[in-house]
């Protein structure tokens, strides 16, 4: 009787906690499909005319489209960058590599605002100026450091046997990484990857220090919106839009990477 | 897969190895004829895995030499030296299915894809794995992940076969079948083995000869008999099988046995090897001698040159029985005793024996 109530009590607090994590989405992408300009919940009626709003807007366009280029950018060089990094930190042994490991993940304990102040600093001193470049280069510092960790411990939990067993059978070392090495490591580039794109492609604290109004992205485009105007149902199909693309984005990594083949790998 | 295979030998000339300031292999001298299998037996830590790690090119010498069929390869890299390993745990690769891992090697090397597929159904079928080409390695038993491992390198026909503790992971009595299975593969293909185990049964009864190691130093090379019935010293007696220690002194030599007097002024003979120096009376000297060697039998009123001691305990293990004693000077030996014949009356704990053995079975070990 007591383990009945006791799974009751359970489920209740589960649905508590996922209507309160899911409310704001709701919200949001509800007020989108609304008629009303004015944002209400519930949503008044049945329309994708914010949506064509939003699109048929050039600020909002242009911001989508910047943002996509940039997270893409982002993720891309974010794992040139920790793939060797992981690399080197796993498998070399050398002095500084606890240093070295510290140093390249700090971003993350670093406060996104004093980041972004620092760099616009930065750029200013050393003549950089604003520009695309580097807000590319802000977004790549603070998304390596979810590439590397990813990365490492995939790496950390694959036996070095592997890789020797594949160089005693003939494999070159690029060989060997080829086809043993980078195939073991993909889940953990996949997550690190997803989570790179996402941080760049939702970060304001970062971005809003080194935007300007050519190379604004959509966070930012979203946030001086709403400084200005109101909450309405063109920022409800913009969330809609961004919260459609990071769905089909980790709906595809299931797909590719599911959980159950991360966890057979190594067995 | 005999055909036009090349034999080699394998020669460690000097092999040095330090992690910081531990040795872990220290001025190792040791050939292998082509074709033999050979053991590296010691306890964990003792330098085996990191010699057959600097064989395979692994591990990098701090000194000394590597050399395969003659050619010296400390400058070779691991992937051109032609050798074939199999670890502990296998290896094997979870992304890649049964055929995938074994043709592995070939596709590397850039084998023509028709002479890949045929060898790789040879290899299979070599190691009877037929018919398991599209599993992946997670769905396998240990027993046939380790017969991947093997097909896997064997099908590169390497110079040299590498056995890291490959039935480590296996439980007994599949150990003992694969003990067998991979004994009669090896003389199948006649491949030169090198094969490191801490289970001193395991390298007697594989092994064409074993190399006994222990704190990084070769301890002594040779047939499994040559080890177990005379060892150098009283580590290999003791790591090789079980052995009784009696600490004694040379008393003086009777012409091709020495005498020699225990602590409590009784004397036991044992057998000097031909070119040994016996050393000079007084020395401090350990005999040791097997327990199946030592005869045991009640106590007689006349003592006829034995060693008198006090039964303490009595194992029956049904094929044969372990009797533990203890002599006046408080050394403790152990006899072994087939039980084919009748138990001689008086042969109980707390008895009076009589302990015996022919000096030929006993060896002098110098400290």
């Amino acid at each position: 009787m007591m383990s009945d109530r006791g799974t009751l009590i359970l489920r209740v607090y589960c649905g508590a906690v996922l209507v309160f994590l899911s409310m704001p989405i709701v919200v949001a992408v509800g007020v989108a499909f609304g008629e009303d300009r004015i944002a209400r919940f519930p949503p008044t009626g049945f329309s994708l005319h914010w949506f064509s709003a939003a699109l048929s807007d050039a600020t909002f366009l242009g911001a989508l489209i910047n943002s996509l280029e940039l997270a893409t950018l982002t993720t891309v060089i974010a794992v040139l960058i920790g793939l060797p990094a992981a690399i080197a930190l796993v498998r070399r042994r050398f002095p500084a590599q606890p240093t070295l490991e510290a140093f390249l993940l700090s971003p993350l304990s670093l406060p996104g605002v004093l980041f972004g102040v620092s760099m616009l600093f930065f750029l200013g001193a050393t003549r950089f100026g604003l520009t695309w470049w580097g807000l590319l280069a802000a977004h790549v510092v603070i998304a390596v450091p979810y590439v590397l960790r990813a990365t490492l411990a995939v790496y950390r939990g694959l036996d070095r046997g592997l890789e020797e067993a594949a160089l005693v059978l003939g494999a070159g070392p690029w060989q060997a990484f080829w086809h043993v090495t980078l195939p073991l490591l993909r889940p953990g580039l996949a997550a690190g990857g997803l989570f790179a794109f996402l941080i760049s492609f939702d970060n304001v604290p970062v971005s809003i220090f080194l935007t300007t109004a050519r190379n604004n992205t959509l966070p930012v485009t979203i946030m001086s919106y709403l400084v200005s105007q109101d909450f309405d149902a063109i920022i409800g199909a913009i969330s809609a839009a961004q919260v459609g693309i990071v769905f089909v984005l980790l709906y595809l990594l299931d797909r590719i990477y599911g959980v159950a083949r991360l966890t057979s790998f190594g067995a | 897969m005999t055909e036009g295979r090349r034999t080699v030998d394998v020669e460690l000339r000097g092999l040095c190895k330090r992690y910081g300031f531990v040795a872990a292999v220290e001025a190792l001298d040791l050939r292998i004829e082509p074709g033999q299998f050979v053991a590296l037996l010691g306890p964990s830590g003792c330098g085996k895995t990191t010699t057959l790690r600097a064989i395979a090119g692994l591990v990098r010498p701090d000194a000394g030499e590597v050399l395969v069929g003659g050619r010296v390869m400390n400058d070779v890299p691991v992937h051109r030296r032609r050798l074939g390993l199999v670890a502990q745990n296998y290896a094997l690769f979870p992304h890649m299915t049964v055929l995938e891992n074994v043709t592995f090697g070939l596709r590397m090397r850039g084998a023509m894809p028709a002479d890949i597929e045929r060898r790789a159904q040879e290899a299979l079928a070599t190691v009877q794995l037929t018919g398991m080409e599209s599993r992946y390695p997670r769905q396998l038993s240990g027993g046939q992940q380790q017969r991947v491992a093997l097909a896997r390198c064997l099908v590169v026909e390497p110079d040299v076969l590498l056995l890291d503790e490959p039935l480590g992971a296996l439980d007994k009595k599949l150990r003992e079948r694969m003990q067998v299975e991979l004994k009669s593969l090896q003389r199948h293909v006649g491949i030169t083995t090198i094969f490191v185990t801490h289970d001193q049964e395991e390298a007697l009864t594989m092994s064409d000869r074993v190399a006994v190691m222990h704190q990084g130093r070769l301890q002594q090379v040779g047939t499994p008999q040559e080890i177990y019935e005379a060892p150098k010293n009283r580590f290999v007696a003791d790591f090789v099988g079980v052995c009784n220690f009696l600490e004694c002194r040379v008393a003086g030599r009777e012409k091709e046995t020495v005498l020699l007097s225990l602590e409590d002024g009784t004397f036991v003979r044992a057998a000097v090897l031909a070119g040994t120096a016996v050393p000079p009376a007084g020395t401090r000297v350990v005999l040791a001698v097997r327990p199946e060697k030592v005869a045991i039998d009640a106590a007689r009123a006349e003592r006829s040159g034995g060693l008198r001691a006090r039964l303490e305990n009595l194992v029956y293990l049904g094929t044969a029985i372990h009797f533990h004693v203890r002599t006046a000077a408080g050394a403790r030996i152990i006899a072994y005793r087939q039980n084919d014949v009748m138990l001689p009356v008086g042969l109980h704990p707390g008895a009076e024996v009589d302990l015996g053995w022919d000096p030929a079975s006993a060896r002098l070990l110098i400290e």
